[in-house]
């Protein structure tokens, strides 16, 4: 069966896994043949544990050596900028900040309502803290990638797709890319021979294995059962486009496994086979020798977002990233007795991409790290009537409107809260839901 | 006193048993039991029924125990299993089902069930849980220090003490004891190299008892056991700190022993700016709900600290509320055993039996029991809501009645293993006739049609194919694609993938064309009685045209659907003739490529059987190196075929 015609009866089962389903349904439905991907591409980085913003994009120092319980040890008037952007004195934070300031949208003051890391990373990369929500990553990959093989590789971070794509697992070795995109050949790329002498044996087996699986959904009756064969259905479509990443990947990966994810990943982007990536990097929950700990991988964090650009750039793709940068929650603005910092519903996210204006704050904090009430049109802090505390929920509204998640999706995984002009003007329609 | 195990007991051992730390063990005297030599002594399950008779289609005895086979153990029934089953049905069935349960390979699948949630298997090798304890509790922490061979002892005491969790409950399993005693044991268990890290004084002259491999129970001296929940294991793969007060152990104590979420208790939100409010986790309306529930058990752990070390003289907070559970305080003079006096009343409760049958559900079957139906609008549910609102009470009743066997049993975890196979959830083919779009909506949750994981997987093929899929010393599955495949590793990958994906597809298709490679000649290899695959046919039968079906090569085809997916059809039934065909027309291409010397006579280099796959013994004579007339190639393109297919990917 060819792709196109994969593709057709794919698009109509991605609907939903509940939903019951038939060949002949789909069929009635016609085929439209999906295109590879060529719309942004959506890295979300995450910072697994919880970490500080006031270490980082929403500096709080000390006023003097006598000051009592501070926020951080650093001096105020040692806080750095770059725009209009502030950031925290911490060695390794000035590249990240100079070169990207005029990209970056730095929203603070986020209140997640949680000091947990199940609920707070749910509802950082969800919108909501309870369980249930598909991952932004996901419902865009939903969205725009429901036909692709690819559609949200997960390498880390909030990984739950709710049914609304199919993350997959990628990893950085490019020798076990080669051997999954061509799986007939003994040793791809070193040599192209084959288990079976001729490439028309490979493809009677796939052609009779199709129509076997086909003719399987055509009799299953259970729906429970259906849907398992209607996502290996769709899972094969994926395997063939496998064979296009590796063409796409670089010549040598990098050593570091995390940068080699991103390689591969942008790799799978530029094939048209992936819409969203997730990413993690853990060590930030640091209840013990917080500045020790925690800020080396506040840097390491930055680097790793730089590199996603980086690369971005050296592959020709870099003003078609939007990258967003979260975590759990945020952390306590005092040291406890062991140095460390616990957890603090308060955080921030910074993003930046095609279509953001960068060089802006929204959002703010008192001297403690506590969330202020601001204008819901202009994000100054305000206690006037109508002032709002920005939410998970605020932020989430905004990322689904700014990437046009449709409305079916919306109203399955409703948000509460109301449309803020976080990405720019809201359109005449918005409201609170 | 217990007796003193039968299998013969070393001078080691025998002197920890002497001074106490090693518990007699009671494990050694097989008990007359249901099985398949002894049918006279079953008690056949009054089983479930068909709640939707009619219409749900369930498996034969016979179908149902290659599938237990394949999900529990990993092989296919043995002859005897299958001809009792073929003969007396359900008794058969139960009682080769609990000839299986006294293997090591079931316990084996028990293990990596509950590894699923306990996640301790992050400690396997290094010295990752050696590095977990101290020196000044366990003296002899590092006793291999020194030994000749000290790299495969360190190895061997780092992994024994890593699987301590585990490997209580499979002791508790293994003996047929009551499943409470993984939590309220007063012992924990080791090998011969963990239990030496675990007792003794430093220098103590310690040789590892025989059968090192072997747990048994032991006894730390100075520590209170209760179970899982005193394992340092536990307590480290869910660690506190001082802000933390065992609030986390607290929580994940719910979750896996009551099978309560204390974060769904109420999604309240915490107000960072309400600092008015002293202690918010007594006082505050917000967080009261979950910390009311959660600070009392946590107050149980007080006597060990983050690292899991044991302090007997703890002290509790005076700004938390008091230890306990239930609603009943943990008396003072017990703080020092709060575990003790926790796992006790843990069991007890009700949500202890449930939460062991829900885990083992969800183990078994691939999806977790369906939750109550909220309508969307209140009191009007739509019918799709009624239909799922009917699927969760007839679940609930089914699982109800398994939970009550299992109390009645007296926390058989066998038993509880037998009840959930007899269920409907587990037995479901099929559906008998097409169903209108609320009868599918309540009958969404039959058939498990689960996705196997790695290791299952990887079990299956060495199972039904006489090969294995790896080299030397690493199975793929659990190595190079375990992670890919949607596998986890304990430590930063947690998360199963339960669907496949592209990636995952491709990793199966490699696999089949890889395993018919090594799996048919090392089958023609063998002798026509020891063959796996191809029992009926000789290597060289071949079609006389290439739009000749012959017989021997549809009979073998039929074999090859029996043995490899479980599937008895007819010779005529159209997948049988559709498998056939393919084997004619990939031995037609090959025949034209031979004679226009495209091809070459000798199999591919890695198809070529020299070793025995399972054994790795050189083939000698046997060996199979040429396929003269491409039919050998044209049955590792069928072999490849079937290995691919949902019913081989998937239970």
């Amino acid at each position: 069966m060819k792709r196109r015609e994969f593709f057709g009866v794919a698009g109509t089962v991605g609907l939903g896994l509940s939903l019951p389903w038939s060949l002949r349904e789909a069929r009635a439905q016609g085929t439209s043949a999906a295109q590879p991907y060529s719309g942004p591409f959506w890295v979300m980085l995450h910072a697994s544990g919880g970490w500080d913003p006031t270490s980082l994009c929403d500096p709080k120092g000390r006023a003097n050596e006598g000051e009592r319980d501070p926020v951080n040890m650093y001096f105020r008037g040692d806080i750095r900028s770059a725009g209009n952007l502030l950031y925290a004195p911490v060695e390794g934070m000035d590249p990240f900040f100079q070169n990207y300031a005029s990209r970056l949208l730095v929203i603070n003051g986020i209140d997640t309502t949680t000091n947990g890391h199940d609920q707070g990373v749910r509802g950082v990369w969800s919108g909501r803290t309870a369980e249930g929500y598909p991952a932004l990553a996901a419902l865009i990959a939903g969205t725009y990638g429901s036909n692709l093989p690819m559609s949200l590789i997960n390498s880390g971070g909030y990984g739950q797709t709710a049914g609304v794509a199919r993350a997959v697992r990628l990893g950085e070795d490019a020798n076990l890319l080669y051997r999954l995109a061509r799986p007939a050949q003994v040793d791809p790329p070193r040599s192209t021979r084959s288990y079976f002498d001729s490439e028309a044996i490979v493809q009677a087996v796939g052609q009779a294995r199709d129509e076997r699986l086909q003719r399987q959904m055509a009799r299953t009756l259970l729906p429970r059962m259906r849907n398992a064969q209607n996502r290996l259905f769709l899972a094969r479509v994926g395997e063939r486009d496998l064979a296009q990443v590796v063409d796409f990947l670089p010549a040598q990966l990098d050593r570091d496994g995390q940068r080699a994810q991103v390689q591969v990943a942008l790799a799978a982007y530029r094939a048209g086979a992936s819409v969203s990536v997730s990413l993690g990097m853990g060590g930030f929950d640091t209840h013990g020798n917080h500045d020790q700990d925690h800020l080396p991988r506040l840097v390491q964090f930055l680097n790793l977002a730089s590199f996603v650009l980086e690369e971005a750039d050296r592959q020709g793709v870099a003003d078609r990233i939007v990258l967003v940068m979260g975590s759990d929650f945020g952390r306590t603005p005092n040291y406890n007795s062991g140095r460390g910092k616990d957890h603090w519903p308060i955080t921030s996210m910074m993003l930046l991409g095609p279509g953001i204006q960068g060089n802006r704050v929204l959002g703010a904090t008192n001297e403690r790290h506590g969330p202020l009430k601001i204008d819901p049109n202009t994000f100054a802090p305000s206690e006037a009537a109508g002032s709002i505390k920005l939410s998970i929920e605020h932020v989430h509204r905004a990322l689904r409107r700014f990437a046009v998640v449709p409305d079916t999706y919306v109203r399955r995984f409703p948000l509460g809260g109301q449309d803020l002009p976080i990405f720019g003007p809201l359109p005449a329609t918005s409201s609170a839901t | 006193m217990k007796r003193l195990c039968k299998t013969r007991t070393s001078g080691a051992a025998l002197n920890l048993l002497v001074a106490g730390l090693l518990v007699a063990c009671s494990d050694d005297d097989p008990k007359a039991r249901c099985s398949v030599k002894s049918l006279q002594l079953c008690q056949l399950s009054p089983g479930y029924g068909n709640p939707y008779e009619g219409q749900l289609d369930l498996m034969s005895w016979t179908q149902l125990l290659r599938k237990v086979g394949l999900e529990l153990n990993g092989r296919l029934p043995s002859a005897a299993e299958r001809s009792a089953t073929d003969v007396h049905g359900q008794l058969g069935f139960e009682a080769s089902l609990w000839d299986m349960m006294y293997e090591e390979a079931f316990l084996d699948r028990i293990k990596e069930i509950y590894n699923d949630s306990f996640l301790t298997d992050k400690y396997l090798g290094g010295e990752n849980a050696v590095s977990l304890l101290d020196v000044k509790d366990y003296p002899n922490l590092k006793w291999y220090e020194g030994a000749k061979d000290k790299d495969r002892l360190r190895e061997r005491t780092n992994d024994g003490i890593a699987r301590e969790v585990l490997e209580l409950i499979a002791y508790v399993i293994r003996n047929d004891r009551s499943f409470k005693e993984i939590l309220t044991a007063d012992y924990t268990v080791a090998n011969g190299y963990s239990a030496s890290a675990f007792i003794g004084y430093k220098g103590m002259r310690f040789r590892v008892p025989d059968e090192p491999e072997r747990y048994r129970p032991i006894r730390v001296p100075g520590r209170p056991h209760a179970g899982i929940l005193s394992s340092p294991m536990f307590l480290n793969r869910f660690p506190t700190s001082d802000t933390n007060r065992n609030r986390h152990r607290a929580r994940m104590v719910y979750q896996f022993f009551l099978g309560s979420d204390i974060n769904a208790l109420g999604d309240r939100p915490i107000d960072a700016n309400a600092t008015d409010v002293q202690n918010p986790t007594r006082y505050d309306p917000a967080c009261v709900t979950c910390h009311s529930v959660m600070d009392p058990v946590a107050g149980a752990f007080q006597a060990f600290n983050e690292k899991g070390a044991f302090d007997a003289k703890p002290k509790w907070y005076d700004d938390m509320r008091p230890p306990g559970f239930g609603g009943e305080p943990l008396p003072e003079k017990d703080f020092h055993r709060g575990l003790q006096w926790l796992a006790r009343r843990l069991v007890e409760n009700p949500g202890f039996a449930q939460a062991t049958v829900y885990a083992l559900f969800r183990g078994l079957t691939g999806q977790a029991p369906l939750s109550p139906v909220k309508p969307v609008v209140p009191g009007s549910p739509t019918a799709e809501e009624l239909a799922l609102d009917r699927a969760f009470q007839v679940q609930q009743n089914i699982l109800g009645t398994v939970q009550a066997r299992f109390v009645e049993s007296g926390y058989n975890f066998k038993f509880l293993i037998r009840e959930i196979v007899l269920t409907p959830y587990f037995r479901a083919a099929g559906a008998l006739r097409p169903m209108l779009p609320d009868e599918e909506q309540e009958m969404s949750s039959f058939g498990t049609a689960r996705l196997l994981t790695p290791e299952q997987l990887n079990r299956k093929i060495r199972a039904v194919s006489g090969a294995r899929w790896g080299d030397d010393g690493d199975d793929y599955l659990l190595e190079e694609y375990r992670l890919f495949y949607g596998g986890i590793d304990s430590d930063l990958v947690t998360q199963r993938i339960e669907e496949p994906n592209g990636v995952m597809a491709a990793i199966a298709q490699r696999m089949a064309h890889e395993v018919a490679c090594r799996a048919v000649s090392a089958d023609f290899a063998r002798d026509s009685g020891a063959r796996v695959l191809f029992p009926g046919i000789d290597a060289g039968t071949q079609p006389s045209a290439p739009n000749e079906l012959r017989g021997e090569v549809l009979s073998a085809a039929q074999y090859l659907h029996a043995q490899l997916l479980g599937e008895e059809l007819a010779a005529d039934d159209p997948e049988i003739l559709a498998t056939a065909t393919l084997f004619n027309k990939v031995w037609a291409i090959g025949q034209e490529g031979l004679q226009a010397n495209r091809f070459p006579k000798e199999l591919p280099e890695p198809c070529r059987a020299n070793r025995d796959p399972l054994t790795g013994k050189d083939l000698g004579e046997r060996r199979v190196v040429e396929d003269p007339y491409y039919t050998l190639r044209a049955w590792m393109a069928v072999v490849s075929y079937l290995l691919s297919d949902y019913r081989f990917l998937h239970e």
